[in-house]
């Protein structure tokens, strides 16, 4: 008998065949192609739950942290017969612009639970509402800020709106500032864009123009005045266009705006262009009036 | 020992290892292509089982008095006798309330005695065999026996059908809520015909349980859930089974605390019995038994509406006779 | 090149592939890589789930079909796979080689048949009747599911956390997976592994039911090991390195040999070779078991099985199950027909839900699949788990079809539900405690959200009214994926939970 081998076995001098070569390197060769057929499979498309790379989260704007790591409390929500529980008198404002609900969350410093971030977002079905709520809460002195489709800040606090959301997102105190700007832009990014981003109409000459406010109606306090903008000027005039549903309607509503105005002894100029109500009132005299429900007219004729 | 093998022995192995092979492969395609077990079968649509009318004869009978075997028989006769229902080499399918397991006198099941007399009629008749089934609430064996039901059945010559998993398929009935359901088909696809035999009782969701309601032993399935959608559910039912002959048996009546009573207070002798080919006829009549009107019973507007029958019972020729 | 020096590079080829797969089959590595080809590879799970359901499970040309492939294989070959390709027999082929070094002659004894090594065989039967009667356990013992689950459940966790420890990063794409009771699984799988160091391919000659299933198929190869007996000076040198223990040196056990080559190799006179069409007489076709032994195990078997299950000893017989199935699973019965408990399911599940059954599916769904809500929660967009399913136990489902929008393979109407979510009031916060809450609501993702919250008015302790917001369930609208338990702030039990399908009409 042969001594044994030890720990790996030697192999005897036996002599490898041409066969057994041919065998051994078509082995080979079918593992590599095996190989490559994995790997080209692996470039195919994969399971439908993963392409077009959807991401498998549920969407929530609000995480259970700030991004510094401050917990959040629990979410609130409100509807247009609970908002006053929340915002008090606030609420008829945001009544008035259809408002839909209020989410509110608030975050606070693990560290010191009076630093705290509350989260305002009333959605309010549409964007035109948000536009109108956004310019009616804000005064425009505060300091602008290029976020969603418009905001602003003022000290820890800040205000934006994005499709048909608005947002209040306020600090309480400027230790809160970094924390709050961070939430806003978080919040911000998570909440959908409207199908158009709206923007101020371009009716109103700027000269001398200070805001530019929206109502869904009762504007100027005339009830059938609907869907108006109103232009104010540092002059103290204010300048209206509200969009009828049709010429008819228009020159009823221009009949109850000159009652209403001469009741109220407001100086007013009023004419109706198509289905729009244009009109000036407040203004110094008669003919800064009446230049300014013209220039108005005509940007409305020259509009496409 | 010789190291080549011969030719033969080597087609021969060569070819066992081919044809396990192919058997191999072709075996695995044929069972690609096979429907897995456990899937659902195809539903069956219940078909009818009624009966051409008779000339001379009503359509409807109620017959007062005593005993309840009297009562079967001279209804039985009135309509025409059991020959214009059964005829030699029947397989008929006798549907008791066989729901609870409780004594008779409870009144929330059907009479025995009832029972007893339909079966020995069928059974005259020349049928091959009459089978009695439900598909009770309480455990099947304990309901024939506590009930009597299983006693009479076989003393009058028929077989009980307990329910096993197997003797249960879907129904096709689209467009209703029971369209896919689970029910005990087996016996109904043996039967040549079909009678229902349902005891009058209150009912505390749908007030009332009477021939319609009675077909509800025929589900199977998570029927706990049907309690949903009762009314539509026993008026879609009405539509479902369309039997030869349907029975009220209102020997007794449970009048209170339905559909399982318990107590004597809730039953009254009411020796009266009522047979005919229209179900929803039957309970409209069996409502005012338990004095309500058929207006009372949803399900008896919803299965007029749908054609399953008539809701104006007095509407039918009916004749009342007395024993 | 040296045929069994390429047995080796295949024995390793395949072993990295295995685990490349178990790498691969999670979001979004998985892209288009076939990673349960194993499991699909694997000729017992290819004839015991067709048994168990009389149909063969197949995704085009593919799925079970390739196990059917590798026994057809196997009746011109012998048992290839065990020798060339199984992972688990090479991890015990290289711990046994890693155990300690040995003499040729305790080499030799280690390797010669033992009496024994006919138990395979009756676990084969036992296991196939078992099938046939829809008891599936094929997965308890099956080399690939047993290294599938054992590498999922234990092997990963274990040296992702190790990775983790040393900052080296992880396995896992995101958190280190934590699955319940893997201990077990990992005891069973080292018990086997180690068994290896004392006797060479232990599992693999003893218990292995693939192994013992593809012994039987063996015995028709029309290429085998043969010994010329002329050449032979019987010195048992080849059973140096014998896989199967499946006595070269004298007539083979052709249903124990592997293939492996190593007595070719070791041979030192060159008797032994692989050969077409040996003489009959060199090799002993079928296993070693006696038909008496093979009569009990399949009558035992025919009588226990059934009887076990009636008697509800194997599985809860409550028609109403409270364990919560994948979504796209078939109703329990056909699910246990089908699973085989590899868990790549488990290993592909991004939340980590989706966790081993202990006990309580029943000792037939001993480490089978069920959502535990409070580790994660069902995305309801994800259906990662049907897709890397091998059996078909979790039904492939889309996107689409899961939230109902397309037609479902199971015939059911609207999105798949899993189960239903209920109110626990008395833990509940708006419901008990007078605390506004309703994290439930907000993270519920089906639209319109299935709780929803009614606004009521409560008396306070110190008798002041308010109105809360209190959380409620739509049955209808409620697919249990259990984001809202899994979310709930109540520690302990969530006062919010998902239960079975709450069926309404």
């Amino acid at each position: 008998m042969r001594k044994p081998s030890s720990l790996l076995p030697r192999r005897p001098a036996r002599k490898t065949g041409t066969r057994e070569r041919t065998v051994g390197s078509v082995i080979l060769l079918l593992l590599g192609a095996g190989l490559t057929l994995f790997i080209l499979a692996g470039g195919r498309a994969g399971p439908p739950s993963l392409v077009a790379g959807e991401a498998p989260v549920v969407a929530s704007p609000y995480a259970l942290t700030s991004a510094a790591g401050w917990p959040r409390g629990a979410v609130e929500h409100y509807d247009v017969d609970g908002l006053f529980e929340k915002i008090n008198g606030k609420a008829d404002a945001y009544i008035a612009f259809d408002v839909v609900d209020l989410t509110f969350v608030g975050y606070s410093d693990p560290k010191d639970p009076e630093v705290y971030v509350d989260v305002y977002v009333y959605d309010m079905a549409e964007s035109l509402n948000a536009y109108g709520i956004y310019r009616s809460q804000r005064s425009g002195k505060e300091q602008a800020l290029e976020v969603g489709e418009e905001g602003c800040s003022s000290g820890s606090a800040f205000f934006a709106r994005k499709g048909r959301h608005y947002l209040e997102v306020v600090g309480s105190s400027a230790q809160a500032t970094a924390e709050a700007r961070a939430i806003l832009d978080a919040v911000l990014a998570a909440l959908p864009a409207g199908a158009a981003p709206v923007g101020d109409p371009d009716w109103f000459p700027a000269a001398g123009r200070t805001r530019i406010l929206y109502a869904r109606s009762n504007a100027l306090g005339v009830e059938s005045l609907t869907d108006a903008f109103l232009a104010r000027y540092d002059d103290g005039a204010r300048a209206l266009v509200a969009r009828l549903g049709s010429p008819e309607e228009a020159e009823a509503a221009r009949s109850e705006a000159l009652e209403t105005f001469e009741f109220l002894g407001t100086p007013a100029h009023v004419v109706v262009e198509g289905a729009f109500v244009v009109g000036a009132v407040d203004a110094q005299d008669e003919g800064r009036r009446t230049d300014l429900v013209a220039a108005i007219v005509k940007r409305i004729q020259e509009a496409p | 020992m010789s190291e080549s093998v011969s030719r033969r022995d080597a087609i021969k192995r060569i070819g066992a290892c081919g044809a396990a092979a192919a058997a191999l492969g072709g075996g695995a395609l044929w069972l690609s292509g096979r429907r897995p077990r456990g899937a659902a079968p195809a539903p069956w649509a219940l078909p009818s089982w009624a009966v051409a009318a008779k000339a001379g004869a009503p359509d409807q009978v109620v017959v007062r008095g005593s005993p309840a075997k009297r009562l079967v028989e001279a209804a039985l006769e009135e309509l025409g006798g059991i020959q214009r229902f059964v005829v030699p080499g029947d397989v008929v399918l006798i549907k008791p309330n066989a729901a609870f397991d409780r004594p008779a006198w409870q009144g929330s099941t059907t009479n025995p005695d009832v029972l007893r007399a339909m079966v020995a009629a069928c059974m005259d008749a020349g049928a091959a065999e009459v089978l009695v089934a439900d598909n009770p609430i309480h455990v099947p064996e304990g309901c024939f026996r506590k009930t009597g039901l299983g006693k009479a059945t076989e003393e009058a010559g028929g077989r009980v059908w307990l329910p096993r998993k197997v003797d249960f398929g879907p129904v096709a009935l689209p467009g209703t809520v029971l369209d896919g359901w689970s029910v005990f088909l087996e016996p109904l696809k043996r039967a040549t015909k079909v009678i229902g035999i349902a005891p009058v009782k209150d009912h505390n969701l749908a007030r009332a349980s009477m021939t319609l309601k009675n077909w509800y032993g025929l589900l199977g399935g998570p029927r706990n859930q049907l309690h949903q959608k009762l009314d539509e559910t026993i008026a879609t039912l009405a539509g479902m089974v369309k039997p030869t002959l349907s029975v009220l048996d209102g020997t007794r009546i449970l009048i209170s605390n339905g559909p399982t009573g318990g107590s004597p207070e809730d039953v009254i002798d009411g020796s009266v019995l009522a047979m005919g080919i229209d179900g929803v006829a039957l309970d409209a009549f069996g409502a005012t038994l338990l004095e309500i009107t058929a207006a009372d019973l949803t399900y008896l507007g919803m299965a007029d509406r749908q054609g399953f029958g008539t809701s104006d019972w007095t509407s039918l020729d009916t004749r009342e006779v007395t024993v | 090149m040296r045929i069994a020096n390429v047995r080796v590079i295949s024995q390793a080829f395949f072993l990295v592939l295995f685990i490349a797969c178990l790498y691969l089959a999670t979001a979004p590595r998985i892209a288009g890589f076939p990673t349960s080809i194993f499991l699909e590879a694997d000729p017992l799970v290819s004839v015991a789930v067709t048994i168990a359901t009389g149909h063969l499970y197949h995704v085009g040309a593919t799925g079970l079909f390739l196990g059917i492939g590798l026994l057809i294989a196997t009746l011109i070959l012998g048992r290839v796979f065990c020798g060339w390709i199984c992972p688990f027999g090479t991890l015990q082929h290289l711990v046994h080689w890693l155990g300690f070094s040995r003499s040729a002659k305790a080499r030799i004894d280690g390797n010669r048949y033992r009496k024994w090594y006919w138990i395979k065989y009756v676990i084969l039967i036992g296991l196939l009747v078992g099938a046939a009667f829809q008891i599936l356990q094929i997965g308890l013992l099956d080399p690939i599911a047993l290294a599938s689950r054992s590498f999922t459940d234990f092997v990963f966790p274990v040296i992702d956390q190790g990775l983790r420890l040393l900052g080296l990063g992880g396995i896992a794409p995101s958190q280190t997976p934590v699955f319940a009771g893997a201990w077990l699984i990992g005891i069973v799988f080292f018990t086997f592994l180690l068994m290896s160091v004392v006797i060479p391919r232990f599992f693999c000659r003893a218990v292995c039911p693939l192994g013992a299933l593809m012994g039987v198929f063996s015995r028709l190869a029309v290429w085998r090991i043969h010994r010329d007996v002329e050449t032979c000076d019987a010195c048992n040198l080849c059973l140096k390195g014998c896989e199967g223990a499946s006595d070269p040196h004298g007539t083979l056990r052709l249903s124990e040999c592997m293939v492996c080559m190593n007595c070719v190799e070791d041979c030192p006179c060159q008797a032994l070779s692989f050969k077409f069409l040996p003489p009959s007489e060199s090799a002993k076709p079928w296993p070693d078991l006696s038909g008496r032994r093979a009569v009990l195990a399949g009558v035992g078997g025919a009588i226990l099985f059934p009887s076990l299950r009636r008697a509800g000893a194997t599985v809860p017989l409550s028609g109403s199950p409270g364990w919560i199935r994948p979504p796209g699973s078939h109703p329990e019965a056909g699910f246990l027909a089908r699973c085989i408990k590899c868990d790549a399911c488990l290993n592909s599940c991004p939340t980590n839900v989706l966790q081993p059954a202990g006990l309580e599916a029943g000792f037939e769904g001993l480490w089978t699949p069920i959502l535990d809500m409070r580790v994660g929660y069902c995305d309801v967009t994800c259906t990662l788990c049907g897709h890397v399913c091998p059996t078909g136990a979790i039904e492939r489902l889309t996107p689409d079809q899961r939230s109902g929008k397309a037609e479902r393979p199971d015939g059911g109407e609207g999105p798949v539900q899993i189960g239903t979510a209920s109110y626990d009031r008395g833990r509940c916060l708006p419901w008990a405690m007078d605390t506004a809450c309703v994290v439930c609501e907000e993270v519920c993702p089906t639209s319109p959200k299935a709780i929803y919250n009614r606004k009521q008015e409560v008396v306070a302790r110190d008798g002041t009214k308010r109105v809360m917001q209190r959380p409620f369930v739509d049955p209808k609208l409620c697919v249990g994926c259990g984001i809202c338990e899994h979310e709930c702030p109540i520690r302990g039990p969530a006062a919010v939970r998902v239960g079975s399908h709450i069926g309404t009409i």
